[in-house]
């Protein structure tokens, strides 16, 4: 059976249907995060604010036209809650509602420590970017979204898209520590090679 | 040995070599110069470690499922289905309690009233539009009445005391 269409399952979300907005979220969970994360970096209310900006979407679904893709007006939702939410917290830590747990995220403290360590690593390579060359980045790696689709979320042509991003990978290259404990695609480094 | 201008030249071509994207007589060319080149060797394990490093991101990241099982749970949304939110949706609360005591009512008349008879087999004509075959059928075989009206009268029973449960198990889950 065909999965069903993004216009789907935001008709059948307006309705009522837990499942079907169970599975716009779920469907673009990594491009909430990746726009979240280019506009706030890394940080310790993340989850707080990729909830929020879901629970925005759900209650602003029946103003969503059609015009554009979903998950071009979702980025774009989740980008300017980003936004607010780093201005609302700067002149004083006020705290947000608490984010609901995210227990199959969260499979142990040692495990969690791990992830909060790696994704800290990564920070320091990522926060020297700014603007676009983030956000280039969080949704090519993070979102892993082709570099077409890029262009249409940020709405410029794929070519600005493939020079941001060799740009951004030619800035952090600077800035990534010598030693080499991932193992992550050494295959495909070597086929490269 | 370097080669400024040539080197330049294929360093900007190193991301598309990692990415896979480049024509194949293009990349052979590149992983030539490379082999022999140390500064662009180095340049391209440096943008191999950073491309691991990247990928990493989605593995630290919360996966959809736990995203939408919380999100869900905050908004207050079952995750259920369409037609268990149509079924959700009707009044069943406010008109179980009344049909079940209807369906009761109408079920004990069957058996301890004389006009109980009657007004069941009228109701079920009225209900199914088929008052003229009912009459007719009661002129000629009052027993085939009797039956349905039976049937009619068991079914009421069973709904009267599904509409009860169900208004009971509401009450109990309050």
């Amino acid at each position: 059976m065909n999965a069903p269409t993004d216009q789907d399952l935001v008709r059948r979300s307006i309705m009522g249907d837990g499942r079907a907005f169970a599975s716009i979220v779920e469907r673009h969970t990594r491009l909430v995060y990746a726009a979240v994360r280019s506009v706030t970096g890394d940080n310790n209310e993340i989850d707080d604010i990729v909830q929020e900006v879901f629970i925005r979407i759900y209650r602003n679904l029946g103003s969503f036209g059609g015009r554009s893709a979903l998950s071009t007006w979702i980025y774009s939702v989740a980008r300017n809650h980003a936004i607010n939410a780093v201005s609302r917290a700067r002149p004083e830590t006020v705290p947000m509602e608490s984010a609901a747990p995210l227990e199959s995220a969260l499979p142990g403290p040692d495990a969690e420590l791990e992830r909060r360590e790696a994704l800290a690593a990564l920070e320091r390579i990522l926060g020297g970017l700014e603007g676009r060359y983030r956000e280039v980045v969080e949704l090519r790696y993070l979102a892993e979204r082709r570099y077409d689709e890029i262009a249409e979320l940020l709405g410029v042509p794929m070519g600005t898209v493939k020079t941001l991003l060799h740009r951004a990978r030619l800035k952090m290259r600077a800035l990534l520590p010598e030693d080499d404990e991932c193992g992550v695609r050494d295959d495909e480094r070597r086929q490269a090679l | 040995m370097r080669d400024d201008r040539r080197c330049e030249r294929y360093e900007e071509l190193l991301p598309d070599l990692l990415d896979g994207i480049l024509p194949e007589d293009h990349a052979a060319e590149v992983r030539g110069h490379v082999e022999r080149c140390d500064a662009c060797r180095r340049s391209l394990e440096a943008l191999g470690r950073l491309e691991r490093e990247l990928c990493r991101l989605p593995s630290l990241t919360p996966d959809g499922a736990a995203v939408a099982a919380a999100v869900t749970g905050r908004l207050g949304l079952e995750r259920r289905s369409r037609a268990a939110s149509l079924v959700h949706s009707l009044p069943l609360e406010r008109l179980a309690l009344p049909l079940g005591i209807a369906a009761i009512v109408l079920s004990t008349f069957r058996y301890f009233g004389g006009m109980a008879e009657r007004l069941t087999a009228a109701l079920t004509s009225c209900l199914s539009g088929l008052a003229g075959a009912f009459e007719e059928l009661a002129a000629t075989s009052p027993s085939a009445v009797d039956s349905s009206a039976l049937y009619l009268s068991s079914a009421l029973i069973l709904i009267g005391c599904a509409a009860l449960s169900l208004t009971a198990l509401r009450i109990v889950r309050r």
